[in-house]
């Protein structure tokens, strides 16, 4: 019953928030509301079993505590105004058949570029992701108090700034569709870099940010983009078997096993590239999944490179033009590739950047100019297997390079 | 909701210019102003908007053991100075944004957005 | 001639007061905007919301950059604005001095309006 129950919030957590915020013109009202009417579907659910539509019933039973909840308020802003509006919505769950989907508003209600990148994420993952505070909490190795002072605050800023609910209208749409995109994909990252670090964690990151996307592509499906971040997710993360070694080493890429990538994965995200193509809008989540499926299906080093270039005339940011460079020193000139790394600027604080640099002056030869890069790709990493890594590189260049 | 749009740049750079330099800039940035309040009179038509001489010429009042002690200069040194106030009802942040973004000043300066709070 | 008074305060010295104290601070800058405006020497004014509900903008290569939070952290920020209208800059610091956080560690930063018919709507 449990699992069940826990799959049931999911699903119908962000469904029945956006729904009553639409009404109540107030997210956190709405949350208050929509977390009492769960509260008491934990107490009677397990005895009279979950109803057929139970967003429905969540809905209406969130309606009537919110009804409560207003009238008991001595001093409540246009109180009459919010019960007429509560009023609109059935009293009855079997008055409500279908519910109307405001999930999308709620997307970009939690995305809005004015709320600060780590609330975006905070507040994503649980109105939308349905997670709790502390699931949350322990997904990005924070206190749960710091947590749910930081949703707390993300609330009243919706609330104080006026964000308004709704989906953006047209100008402004494709900066807050990519926003959104952007914000599940440091969730993903998240989870990315975390599970190298062994923490386990109740919801896996990986797995919500790419649940997450599929919903907003469920949302979007004319939007290429969303497909191509799926599809990116999706073939980054059929590797994740094959990226530490039984040790819990990093293994990089081209030396991985195989056989433990994820087919299914490789599979669905090639499906859901070819979505997104078919669109014929092309983007950089879209490029950068050419590129992973470069690497899923064995492409060659020229292939990729060339996929790289592609990425470099839509996203020319530092991080781009870093990727394409090794892209193009790993596809045989390293000479071409070290000068086009060390012409990014910006970068002194990215470990990445340190790390290819070294490993690039390493295969050219360049003993004591790889070992000082290493030594400044180590002074930006924490403990973990990458550290590990570039430890392990670090002292191979000191016994091996000559000066 | 009121908003305030808080015009803030690094003056500087303005002092140093020449009286011909500087109605040259102005008279540049004027078309981009005149677009910027045709919105924003057509959003609020009672929109208030003053720009303020420059921090140089602020004063500073404070009143301490009931005397009024007044000091020469701005509030804070900060880099980036609050030069202009536009003040205008508008419907949602959205809104704000769209009109901070055409004020010109915004392109090499940062409009601050504040809603006015109810007193 | 019009000069603006920019009202600065510590927002954690506000907080710090009790219900009692904040609603007499209220009591006391309503009473300027009353007697100002009695005076017809207001033109505008306002309190503003918290820095936590800023919101900057910049516009930078053609692309409007919006970020959470103020144009940049100082311990005082700005708490509200009172546009005056009046015969000379004595007045208008006269008017400042009255307004609260002139008295409670805070200050009042005066400014004259630039008068430029090209600019001023």
């Amino acid at each position: 019953m449990s699992e069940r129950l826990a799959e049931v919030y999911a699903e119908e957590w962000p469904r029945c928030v956006a729904i009553l915020t639409r009404v109540l013109g107030d997210l956190e009202r709405a949350e208050d509301a929509v977390q009492d009417a769960f509260a008491t579907a934990l107490e009677q659910w397990p005895q009279t079993r979950i109803p057929d539509n139970p967003g429905a019933w969540i809905v209406t039973t969130a309606r009537n505590r919110a009804i409560d909840r207003i009238r008991r308020e001595r001093v409540a802003a246009g109180k009459t105004a919010l019960l007429a509006r509560l009023e609109s919505l059935p009293e009855d769950p079997d008055e409500m058949s279908s519910l109307p989907d405001e999930r999308l508003a709620l997307v970009f209600t939690c995305c809005h570029p004015a709320l600060a990148a780590d609330v975006q994420i905070a507040l994503t993952l649980r109105e939308v992701g349905g997670l709790t505070t502390s699931e949350i909490a322990a997904a990005f190795l924070i206190p749960e108090q710091t947590m749910a002072q930081r949703l707390v605050r993300a609330k009243r800023k919706i609330r104080t700034a006026g964000i308004p609910f709704r989906v953006p209208p047209g100008a402004i749409l494709p900066d807050r569709i990519a926003a959104a995109l952007r914000v599940l994909y440091l969730i993903f990252n998240e989870g990315y870099a975390t599970s190298t670090g062994g923490v386990l964690v109740r919801r896996d990151l990986c797995a919500e940010a790419i649940r997450l996307t599929k919903l907003l592509c469920v949302l979007m499906p004319d939007e290429p983009e969303a497909f191509g971040l799926l599809a990116l997710m999706l073939l980054q993360d059929s590797r994740r078997e094959a990226r530490l070694s039984a040790e819990g080493e990093l293994v990089l890429l081209a030396d991985q096993d195989r056989t433990l990538w994820d087919t299914r994965a490789i599979d669905e995200g090639l499906r859901m590239l070819a979505r997104a193509n078919a669109l014929r809008r092309p983007g950089i989540y879209q490029v950068q999944a050419e590129i992973a499926a470069g690497h899923a299906q064995g492409s060659d080093a020229a292939t990729i490179a060339f996929a790289y270039d592609a990425l470099l005339r839509l996203d020319r940011s530092p991080v781009a033009r870093l990727n394409h460079a090794v892209a193009v020193a790993l596809a045989g000139d390293l000479e071409r590739g070290l000068s086009l790394v060390e012409a990014v600027e910006g970068l002194a604080d990215y470990r990445h950047y340190h790390a290819a640099r070294a490993d690039l002056l390493r295969r050219l030869g360049r003993g004591s100019e790889a070992r000082r890069a290493y030594a400044q790709a180590l002074k930006l990493t924490e403990d973990g297997p990458e550290r590990r890594f570039l430890e392990r590189r670090l002292s191979e260049a000191s016994a091996s390079l000559p000066e | 909701m009121k908003y305030a749009l808080l015009v803030y740049t690094d003056q500087s750079s303005w002092q140093a210019l020449s009286d011909v330099e500087s109605a040259r800039q102005r008279a540049e940035a004027m078309p981009g102003w005149n677009r910027l309040f045709e919105e924003i009179g057509k959003a609020d038509p009672n929109v208030v908007s003053r720009e303020l001489a420059s921090a140089s010429a602020a004063q500073v009042v404070r009143v301490v053991d009931g005397k009024t002690v007044v000091t020469d200069g701005p509030f804070a040194e900060t880099k980036e100075v609050l030069g202009g106030v536009l003040v205008a009802e508008l419907p949602d942040l959205d809104e704000a944004i769209r009109l901070a973004a055409l004020v010109p000043a915004a392109e090499y300066g940062t409009l601050e957005i504040r809603p006015l709070s109810n007193r | 001639m019009e000069f603006m008074a920019l009202v600065y305060d510590d927002p954690s010295g506000w907080d710090a007061l009790s219900q009692a104290e904040q609603e007499a601070g209220y009591e006391m800058y309503m009473a300027v905007a009353r007697d100002a405006t009695a005076a017809g020497a207001l033109v505008d004014g306002g309190a503003l919301a918290r820095t936590a509900a800023a919101t900057s903008v910049r516009v930078r290569n053609g692309d409007a950059l919006v970020t959470d939070g103020p144009y940049a952290e100082v311990k005082e920020s700005l708490g509200g604005y009172y546009l005056f209208s009046c015969d000379s800059l004595e007045e208008a610091i006269a008017w400042a001095a009255r307004i609260p956080s002139a008295s409670h560690g805070g200050a009042v930063e005066v400014r004259p309006i630039r008068v430029d018919e090209e600019i001023v709507a």
